[in-house]
C-alpha cells in the first residue's frame, strides 16, 4: 500500500458551518501583573512580552469548567441561529478537561442544553488539533445522514497547569466554543495526522491509569517540552499546509483566511514566514489577548478578530490545528454569512 | 561573515548586554534559555545553516555555535 493510500483524507459536499460562538474566562490576567508572582524579573517579563507576545489572558473563576464555557456558547449559538435544541441530532465535545474522566461530559452537556435523548453525544479527547478533528467528525455525521450537529471545543487550561510554572502558566487561556454544523451543499476537505512517538512533548502525568518511571516526581499538571513542541510545529505544519493546499486544489491567494491554532506570536510569525502568508490573511494575536485557547483557538480567533468578515461575506478558509498527541490536522472549508458574534467574556449575556 | 561578526549578531538576537567571546560557556549566558535558543535558530536559518533546537540545546561553548553555523562563518 502506498503512502498516499494510507492518508486520513476526507472530502465533503453537503456539510457546512452555520454559526460559531466562543466564550472566554471572565478573569483577565495581565502578564505584567502575574510575571513577578512567577519569579520573573522586569527584564524577563519585557523580553517574553516582546518575543512571545505575552500580554494578557482570560481564565475561568469560581471553579467554572470547560463544560460551563461550552454550555454558555452553545445556548447563545442556538438562540443566535434560531435553532431549537430538540432539532440537534448530535453533540460532540472536544476537550482534555472534561468534568469527569467518566462519563463523557458531552452527555451532561446534552442534558443541560435540552437536546433530546434521541441525539448522540460523546467526548473526543484532543487538544490543539481538536477543532479540526471535531469538525471532520461532525461533517462525517452530516454526510452520513444527520441534519444538524453541534461541536463544542475548548479547555479550562488554567485548571490543569501548575499556576507557579512560569514556562506554561502565563501562556494558557480558558475558552469554550460551540459550532453549529448543518446539511447544506458546500465543498470541504480535511487531512488529519497523528504521531504517538511524541507523547511526552505535552502530557499530564498521573491523569489516567498508567504511571511510568518518567512520571515519578511529576505533578498531575501539564508538562511541556517546549523545544520538542517547537521542533514538531516547524517540521510538520508547513508541510501539512502545502499538502492541504494541493489536496484542496487551491492556492494561498485563493483563500480568504489561513487560521492556525494560536500557541504564541513567535511560533505563528515563524510559520507565517515559512509559508509566505500575508498579515491580512493570517491572524496571530489571539494568544496575546485571550491566552492559548487550545482546541478553541481557531473558533476563538474567528470570534475574537474576524466576526465581521465571517458574518457578512462568503469565505473560503483554511483551518489548521497542531499540538498535544502529537496530533495535527487541517481543512479547507467554505462559509457563507454565518452567525459569528464577537467573543463573550464570561458565562453571562 | 567572520566569527566576531557572527557572535555580535548572536548577542544581538539574544538581547545580551555585553559582547560574546570565542570559547565562552553558553551555560554562563543568562539569556541562553529556550527563548534565546529559538532566536539563534532563526539567526542560523537566516544565514543558511539548517539546525534544530535539540542540536543547539546540546552545545557547550560559543565555539560550538560557530562550528554549527558551518561555512556561513569564517574563522
Amino acid at each position: 500500500m502506498t503512502q498516499a493510500e494510507t492518508r486520513a483524507e476526507l472530502r465533503f459536499h453537503n456539510a457546512a458551518i452555520r454559526g460559531i460562538v466562543t466564550s472566554v474566562g471572565e478573569q483577565c490576567v495581565r502578564f505584567v501583573d502575574e510575571g513577578p508572582k512567577l519569579g520573573l524579573s522586569e527584564a524577563e517579563i519585557a523580553r517574553l512580552q516582546r518575543a512571545l507576545g505575552l500580554n494578557q489572558r482570560h481564565i475561568v473563576k469560581d471553579g467554572q469548567t470547560t463544560v460551563d464555557l461550552c454550555e454558555a456558547s452553545a445556548r447563545k449559538l442556538l438562540k443566535g441561529c434560531d435553532v431549537a435544541a430538540a432539532s440537534v441530532q448530535a453533540l460532540i465535545l472536544v476537550t482534555q478537561s472534561p468534568d469527569y474522566s467518566a462519563p463523557s461530559s458531552a452527555i451532561e452537556l446534552q442534558h443541560r442544553l435540552g437536546l433530546p435523548v434521541t441525539s448522540m453525544a460523546f467526548d473526543m479527547r484532543l487538544g490543539c488539533s481538536g477543532f479540526v478533528y471535531g469538525l471532520s467528525v461532525a461533517f462525517s455525521l452530516i454526510e452520513s445522514g444527520l441534519e444538524r450537529v453541534i461541536v463544542c471545543v475548548g479547555d479550562a487550561a488554567s485548571r490543569f497547569v501548575d499556576p507557579t510554572d512560569h514556562a506554561i502558566a502565563p501562556i494558557m487561556g480558558d475558552a469554550g466554543a460551540a459550532i453549529l454544523v448543518e446539511r447544506t451543499p458546500s465543498e470541504s476537505c480535511f487531512q488529519l495526522y497523528s504521531d504517538g512517538s511524541g507523547q511526552r512533548a505535552l502530557i499530564i502525568p498521573h491523569s489516567g491509569l498508567r504511571t511510568t518511571a518518567e512520571d515519578e516526581g511529576l505533578s498531575a499538571t501539564m508538562q511541556m517540552d517546549g523545544a520538542a513542541v517547537f521542533n514538531f510545529t516547524l517540521q510538520r505544519v508547513p508541510d501539512m499546509i502545502t499538502s492541504m493546499l494541493s489536496y484542496a486544489d487551491v492556492t494561498v491567494d485563493e483563500l480568504d483566511y489561513v487560521i492556525l491554532h494560536q500557541p504564541n506570536k513567535y511560533i505563528l510569525k515563524n510559520l507565517q514566514k515559512r509559508m509566505k502568508v500575508s498579515d491580512d490573511k493570517m491572524p496571530i494575536a489571539t494568544q496575546s489577548v485571550y491566552g492559548n485557547q487550545n482546541s478553541a483557538s481557531i473558533p476563538g480567533t474567528i470570534s475574537g478578530f474576524l466576526s465581521e468578515p465571517f458574518t457578512s461575506r462568503k469565505l473560503k478558509s483554511m483551518f489548521a490545528g497542531f499540538g498535544i498527541g502529537l496530533s495535527w490536522a487541517s481543512c479547507v472549508v467554505e462559509t457563507g454569512q454565518i452567525y459569528a458574534p464577537p467573543s463573550f467574556i464570561g458565562l453571562g449575556d | 561573515m567572520n566569527s566576531a561578526e557572527f557572535l555580535a549578531k548572536v548577542a544581538d538576537v539574544l538581547e545580551y548586554e555585553g559582547s560574546l567571546s570565542r570559547g565562552q560557556s553558553l551555560e554562563d549566558i543568562e539569556v541562553w534559555d529556550s527563548l534565546g535558543i529559538l532566536s539563534v535558530v532563526d539567526l542560523l536559518e537566516e544565514i543558511g545553516a539548517d539546525v534544530d533546537i535539540e542540536q543547539l540545546s546540546n552545545l557547550v561553548t560559543t565555539d560550538d555555535l560557530i562550528a554549527i553555523a558551518g561555512s556561513a562563518v569564517s574563522e
